[in-house]
């Protein structure tokens, strides 16, 4: 407890993102005990009302109550940008190492293999992997999986490089450690710092890109809500009901905020380089 | 210099070849059949699809239509858009000048946010000015560019009535008509991207600010604003530069985003029209196109790097 406290004391920041991202997760594990109204319950009579008790954050324009539909998109916000950040993380790590370690032709093909994802815009990557896919909710997290993996590819390439050529991994080759173990034992806890920098700072990235692909019309389909889609849905009526679009955006906004404070916090916590 | 610009251009030969397999790859992965697109509703007989399938060579194997519409792609030719008839770099070219207005806007802007931000950060660490500047830089990378546009719009266009709310003009038809409309695009495009470049201004001058030759320049007794300007500064624009070319791609992104928002009739908007109405060549053509000024945005920043730092132009 001491420990945390202290953390807290040195990355105020971190501390208020780790705080919001946490509660965010709790909301969109119990939005179907917080959520005053289904999600989907759609009611003419009281579409595009303002908030009010009953509608805190007022209602779409097909009567949806916004807040509950703000509660489940959390799920999709979250859930996309928790899990391509996981594929991304696993493939890209995987192929650093591999490219990192082995060398040769090997690291050429996935080295070039990076440069060509990495010269396409991430978001026109995305839109034209949905495009070819068809637009829903894993190939949304597919899409924006593939535009995050070259980064870490290259990160941890990079790393593998520098390592394999460290005193400590010469001494395991030496007395005749395998290959594999070389790279699980003496190479992969080394970069496990960068691996979780990385994988902080991916995630907000991650979840503002599921946004835009909601927002395009690419990401989770109606009705099941999501706040890139809600955002889209509330544009045309942002004169008389600017509620919609400004309870959407703001939940896009406080979230990738609080990500990118807990990852920066991550990072000036765990690279030295940082902490001067 | 210039056997080292060749040089750089021939490096990018196979990536732009893997950029191209890639494109067109991806497309004939989906599923459809390209005829459909081009008959549209009335689906005519078979003898006329078949037709149609040999006029467009779709009967051959994917690697010839590959090589042909590699080659012809070489020289210019992106074939004709599925949906409009016309020749796709002509559609690429009608587009090209709105998306570029737009970025190179959004740049200036973001570079007038980022640097004195950045910089008055960097000289106050840790001081309140600091945490301010990294409060607003974290809330502009954190506010999507649409959700921006949407509130510039409702602000400025619905609510005020100051501007106009979407559209485009050429500047070369009427260039105060064209500055009024690109104002709400440009600043929501460039204020993201100037946060984001704000968080590399202040790292990079931190960087800089202890290094041996800023004690020494302080040490001659210089007065600490050409310390700042002419030494820190000057050095820390190398990274910098580095970003703005790294982050060409994202500035694309938020491009196709914005132009969206506010109908702007630009590449980002061509690229994701032509992709979800199935136009192959449009969207082969365009997202190429993309990638191709992605590598090219690259290139400028290595051949500034000769200018920044006179010991680069001869390196690698």
């Amino acid at each position: 407890m001491r420990d945390v406290l202290e953390l807290a004391r040195l990355h105020p920041f971190g501390t208020v993102g780790a705080v919001v991202v946490l509660l965010i997760a709790l909301a969109a594990v119990f939005a179907p005990l917080l959520a005053l109204a289904p999600p989907e319950k759609q009611s003419i009579a009281i579409s595009l009302q303002g908030p009010s008790a009953a509608h805190p954050l007022g209602t779409d324009d097909l009567g949806r109550d916004i807040l509950s539909r703000l509660l489940y998109g959390a799920r999709v916000s979250l859930g996309v940008g928790f899990a391509s950040t996981v594929i991304a993380t696993g493939v890209g790590v995987v192929a650093g190492l591999v490219s990192g370690f082995v060398g040769g032709w090997v690291e050429a093909v996935i080295m070039r293999a990076t440069d060509v994802l990495l010269a396409f815009p991430t978001l026109i990557l995305a839109v034209a992997i949905v495009g070819v896919l068809g637009p829903n909710l894993n190939n949304a997290t597919l899409a924006i999986a593939i535009a995050a993996l070259p980064r870490f590819a290259r990160i941890i390439r990079a790393e593998t490089v520098r390592f394999k050529a460290a005193e400590f991994v010469e001494a395991a080759v030496s007395i005749g450690v395998r290959d594999r173990n070389i790279v699980l034992r003496h190479i992969l806890p080394n970069t496990a710092g960068l691996i979780v920098v990385q994988f902080a700072l991916s995630v907000a990235a991650a979840i503002l890109n599921e946004a835009s692909l909601g927002f395009l019309g690419l990401g989770v389909q109606p009705p099941t809500p999501s706040w890139g889609s809600m955002l889209r849905a509330g544009y045309p009526f942002v004169a008389q009901a600017p509620w919609i679009a400004v309870a959407s955006g703001l939940a896009i906004s406080i979230t990738v905020l609080a990500s990118t404070l807990l990852g920066d916090a991550i990072r000036d916590h765990l690279d030295p380089r940082l902490r001067r | 210099m210039s056997s080292y610009l060749l040089r750089r251009l021939a490096s990018f030969i196979p990536v732009l070849v893997f950029i191209s397999i890639l494109v067109f790859s991806l497309l004939h992965l989906a599923p459809g059949d390209p005829v459909d697109m081009i008959v549209g509703e009335d689906r005519p007989g078979p003898d006329v699809i078949a037709a149609i399938r040999a006029q467009y060579g779709f009967d051959d194997p994917l690697p010839v239509q590959y090589l042909r519409w590699a080659s012809h792609a070489a020289v210019g030719d992106l074939g004709y858009s599925y949906r409009s008839r016309q020749p796709v770099t002509h559609l690429i070219f009608e587009r090209l000048p709105a998306t570029l207005e737009l970025s190179v806007l959004s740049i200036l802007l973001g570079l007038a946010i980022a640097l004195p931000l950045g910089i008055v950060a960097a000289l106050r660490r840790g001081t309140w000015i600091d945490a301010a500047a990294s409060v607003i830089a974290a809330l502009g990378i954190s506010m999507p560019a649409f959700w921006i546009g949407i509130l510039l719009i409702y602000l400025f266009a619905l609510a005020l009535r100051w501007l106009p709310p979407s559209g485009y003009v050429s500047p070369a038809e009427d260039l105060v008509a064209n500055l009024r409309l690109m104002v709400l695009p440009v600043i929501t495009l460039g204020v993201g991207y100037g946060a984001m470049l704000t968080r590399y201004v202040r790292a990079s001058m931190l960087e800089c600010l202890g290094l041996d030759f800023v004690r020494t320049a302080r040490a001659k007794g210089l007065a600490e604003s050409r310390v700042v300007v002419g030494h820190v500064l000057r050095s820390a624009l190398i990274p910098i530069v580095t970003v703005i070319g790294i982050e060409t791609g994202r500035l694309l992104g938020g491009a196709v985003l914005t132009e969206t928002i506010f109908a702007l009739p630009g590449m980002g908007r061509l690229a994701v029209d032509a992709i979800l109405s199935r136009d192959f060549p449009t969207m082969q053509g365009a997202v190429l196109f993309m990638a191709l000024g992605v590598l090219l945005a690259n290139l400028v920043v290595d051949l500034l790097y000769g200018v920044l730092d006179p010991r680069m132009s001869g390196a690698k």
